[in-house]
């Protein structure tokens, strides 16, 4: 008879209505058996008891519903961010807020790397970097014999040395955009957007494909995964090549990969019946680790870019309306044809213009089909008002906000593209659940760092760097925000049968905490250590 | 180092003709290598007999083009074709029905590689007033009109006339220094897309001494002939003479009666013609002409008289 474990706890929150908290939980196969006090599975037989979370606060395990696979191969690369952070193998890498700190940094990485390999780094916010504006001369400093990227967080900008810039062709008479000068008129070394970055990657060799996918890439996403309590997470773009998934499917599988990943396939520039073609055969291959079937919509831009769809009054400084990735009749042409097909889907929508076309996409393909729990979520919908969270309401649309947007570009927002109004009600958790619509929130992983805590945090805070509180009235209780990192995402990816809250027959999936939320400061919620996680029964503590 | 490989983009929202013009681009013997990335072969209706061979995303013309496809990462496809070996001559770049071209133009301009050329649009004359007005779709379409170096109006002849005044006006207004082509059936001179054309339609009319009062945002109708016949030289230098209301620039490589080549231009009232070494393939003639006033068929005519069957 297969064996019965019953773990204690300091507390478990189960994200359960009928019984809100534990002490105990019993696992056998994998699954929860029973929740409750020490005897919770006493009609079940006998049982084994293990202690080892006795101390700890067991939450259902944190499902991050937007992220992306290279968050973990990210690592290969020198992290270069401003906060402390641990890698997917759980070593520490101190936050850089200073010049001499990242000159050191490159250069011990070079002192790793063969000669003349490139020096590639990441995760750089200058928000948050103490002095002047990076610039190539501090590279410079570093190394000169190699060239040097640093990537910042965005991905949309890079800083790079000289060498670097004479790889790519760069000189004192070079005029494009996006390639700043400094006061002496000589070229920064800052590279701003993809065309301006295009020449140095392609020198170095740096494509962002090669971290996103592969053994390694998944290997690396799980074990940074446990390193924040997440034990379901989306790769929220994936292509899924058969290949691909021959890939994903060996190495979900093994005894030790410690996650249940949820790719979503990519349908921009697919034709709509192929793409709902493709989506169902690959839901048909999906196993209990590897859950793929729902799909990818993408449709405008990013906010602090300017290439969001807005609605009027637009972006503060005047700039032009942001970008389509597809011309809206097809936007709505795929909604329609993968609505038919009870395909879910995932719509990237940061402006309320976007918000607003694929909610009209829904309506319309709701008409042909009407009465399907399709679960389509509107991902980032960042710009949302109440009039549009009603109709999300309505159509039954679920909503991922990108509540650590807050923090990240919270005062950019106020002070550069929308204005304090827009900005208050930007990812609107409280009215997402005032009107009754199923709320999950996210990092979109590696744009930042993946970790639910410091998202619920957001969400509970709404604080900005600048010590603003963005609307006040927009912040959600701590609870709350925890049920928007478990169970509100497990529903917005219709996973919420198998997992999502710790209750008698869903998955053993729990996150692993030194402290409880719930009675912790509501301030100090992203400090609170993650011990680990367990996921499917498999206890992988860091 | 080797030359930047120059580049010309052909934007234009979904349904404007863009493909139909690259159709033409890749079928037209105008002996160029020419390498042209679309979204997606599916919408390219080459002939059969045309296309060489098709691996994964490359499809390889008889004529020496090849028609790739953008896939997943427009980035990536880009640095496969700069690596080709040999490289092709020349780049085509369909941007998508929603690209800015300025910002996909900025690729070509920061990359030492790349040669920008030239910026293509094409707009369709019946429904480009009801996409201008659309609330999703209006500034897409203005910014696209802005990048424009010249503007390619499909569908004229099948456009109502209010549609067309219309269609003028809106241009008039938006980018009145762009020059505009009159595509017939979609087909425009591959020359008038590949060349530097609104350049060199500006700077014709100073060649000629005097200032032109076409410069801006006038529409010109392009005509093209290729084939094995030769020129009779002494029709030919009669050609040259002839007048043609509305024909603003022709040039062209000519095989002569009694063996040689030629160079011929027109431009305005001046002509030239001087002997040429042979080129490859078979001769070629383009004109240019005011969209309102010149007749192709009318040069069709002309050129008739010159030639001589082999």
């Amino acid at each position: 008879m297969t064996e019965t474990i019953v773990y204690s706890a300091r507390r478990i929150i189960t994200m359960e209505p009928t019984q809100p908290f534990a002490t105990h939980v019993a696992v056998r196969e994998g699954r929860i058996l029973a929740v409750g006090g020490p005897d919770c599975a006493a009609g079940w037989g006998p049982v084994r008891r293990d202690e080892r979370f006795r101390d700890a606060v067991l939450l259902p395990g944190f499902v991050e519903a937007h992220s992306h696979l290279m968050t973990g191969a990210l690592w290969d690369y020198v992290y270069c961010g401003n906060t402390d952070r641990l890698d997917p193998d759980g070593k520490l890498w101190p936050g850089i807020r200073k010049v001499d700190e990242m000159i050191s940094r490159l250069r011990d990485a070079a002192a790793r790397l063969p000669a003349g390999a490139p020096v590639v780094a990441w995760g750089f916010d200058p928000l948050f970097f103490e002095g002047e504006r990076l610039n190539r001369h501090h590279l410079d400093q570093a190394v000169t014999d190699r060239p040097i990227a640093v990537m910042h967080q965005s991905f949309h900008l890079m800083t790079v040395n000289s060498h670097a810039l004479d790889m790519a062709g760069f000189t004192p008479e070079t005029n494009v955009e996006g390639v700043p000068r400094l006061a002496d008129g000589s070229l920064m070394g800052e590279l701003q957007e993809m065309a301006a970055m295009f020449p140095v990657m392609r020198r170095l060799g740096l494509t962002l494909q090669t971290i996103s996918r592969g053994e390694h890439a998944i290997r690396q996403f799980g074990k940074a995964a446990v390193q924040t309590g997440v034990t379901t997470a989306t790769d929220l773009y994936a292509d899924l090549a058969d290949e691909e998934i021959e890939t994903l499917l060996r190495v979900t599988g093994e005894a030790s990969y410690p996650i249940r990943l949820v790719p979503a396939l990519g349908v921009i520039g697919m034709e709509p019946k192929a793409a709902a073609q493709k989506a169902l055969a690959v839901r048909a291959r999906s196993t209990d680790r590897l859950r793929m079937g729902i799909c990818k919509v993408m449709t405008d831009g990013s906010i602090q870019g300017f290439t969001a769809r807005l609605k009027w009054p637009g972006y503060m400084g005047g700039q032009a309306n942001g970008i389509w990735n597809l011309e809206p009749e097809r936007l709505k042409e795929l909604v329609k044809v993968l609505h038919a097909h009870g395909v879910n889907m995932q719509m990237h929508t940061n402006g309320d213009e976007a918000s607003e076309l694929m909610l009209d996409a829904i309506e319309e393909a709701s008409l042909a089909h009407p009465g399907r729990d399709h679960r389509h979520t509107l991902q980032h919908c960042q710009m949302a008002g109440e009039d549009q969270f009603h109709r999300m309401a309505r159509l039954g649309v679920c909503a991922n906000l990108f509540a650590n947007h807050l923090w990240y570009y919270g005062d950019a927002h106020v002070e550069h593209t929308v204005g304090p109004d827009r900005a208050a009600r930007m990812n609107a958790c409280r009215s997402a659940l005032d009107n009754g619509v199923t709320l999950a929130i996210h990092s979109d992983s590696p744009v930042t760092p993946l970790g639910p805590l410091h998202v619920a945090w957001c969400a509970v805070n709404r604080r900005t760097p600048k010590g603003r509180v963005l609307g006040p009235n927009q912040r959600i209780s701590v609870h709350e925000a925890l049920h928007a990192i478990t169970l509100g995402p497990a529903r917005s990816l219709k996973l919420d049968a198998d997992i999502g809250s710790i209750t008698p027959g869903k998955a053993a999936d729990f996150a692993v905490l030194a402290d409880d939320p719930l009675t912790a400061a509501p301030e100090a919620l992203r400090d609170i250590p993650v011990l680990g996680t367990v996921q499917g029964g498999r206890p992988f503590i860091r | 180092m080797t030359a930047p490989l120059p580049v010309t983009l052909i934007g234009g929202y979904l349904g404007a003709g863009k493909t139909t013009v690259l159709n033409h681009l890749l079928a037209d013997s105008h002996g160029r290598r020419l390498c042209v990335l679309v979204n997606d072969f599916g919408e390219i209706a080459l002939d059969a007999d045309l296309i060489e061979n098709r691996s994964g995303d490359t499809l390889a013309l008889s004529n020496g083009c090849m028609c790739c496809t953008i896939g997943n990462d427009f980035y990536a496809a880009l640095d496969r074709i700069l690596r080709l070996d040999p490289r092709p001559e020349h780049l085509v770049i369909e941007t998508s029905g929603v690209a800015d071209p300025a910002k996909v133009g900025q690729i070509a301009l920061a990359e030492p590689d790349l040669h920008l050329q030239g910026v293509v649009v094409v707009i369709d004359a019946v429904n480009f007033g009801a996409s201008l007005a659309d609330r999703f779709l209006g500034q897409t379409l203005t910014s696209q009109l802005a990048a424009a170096g010249v503007i390619v109006v499909t569908k004229s002849d099948i456009a109502p006339p209010g549609a067309l005044r219309a269609l003028r006006d809106s241009l008039d207004a938006l980018v009145p220094g762009t020059t505009r082509l009159v595509a017939d059936f979609g087909r425009i001179p591959s020359e008038m897309l590949l060349e530097q054309l609104p350049l060199r339609l500006r700077r014709a009319p100073s060649e000629g001494g005097g200032h032109h009062h076409h410069d801006h945002g006038t529409e010109y109708r392009g005509w093209v002939w290729t084939g094995p016949d030769v020129a009779d030289p002494a029709a030919l230098r009669a050609f040259l003479e002839v007048r043609i209301p509305g024909l603003y620039r022709l040039k062209g490589l000519m095989p002569l009666q009694g063996g040689g080549w030629c160079v011929l231009h027109r431009a305005g009232a001046q002509s030239d013609l001087r002997p040429v070494a042979a080129p490859r393939g078979a001769g070629r003639v383009v004109a240019v002409g005011l969209a309102d006033s010149f007749d192709p068929a009318r040069l069709d005519e002309a050129w008739a008289q010159v030639l001589v069957r082999r």
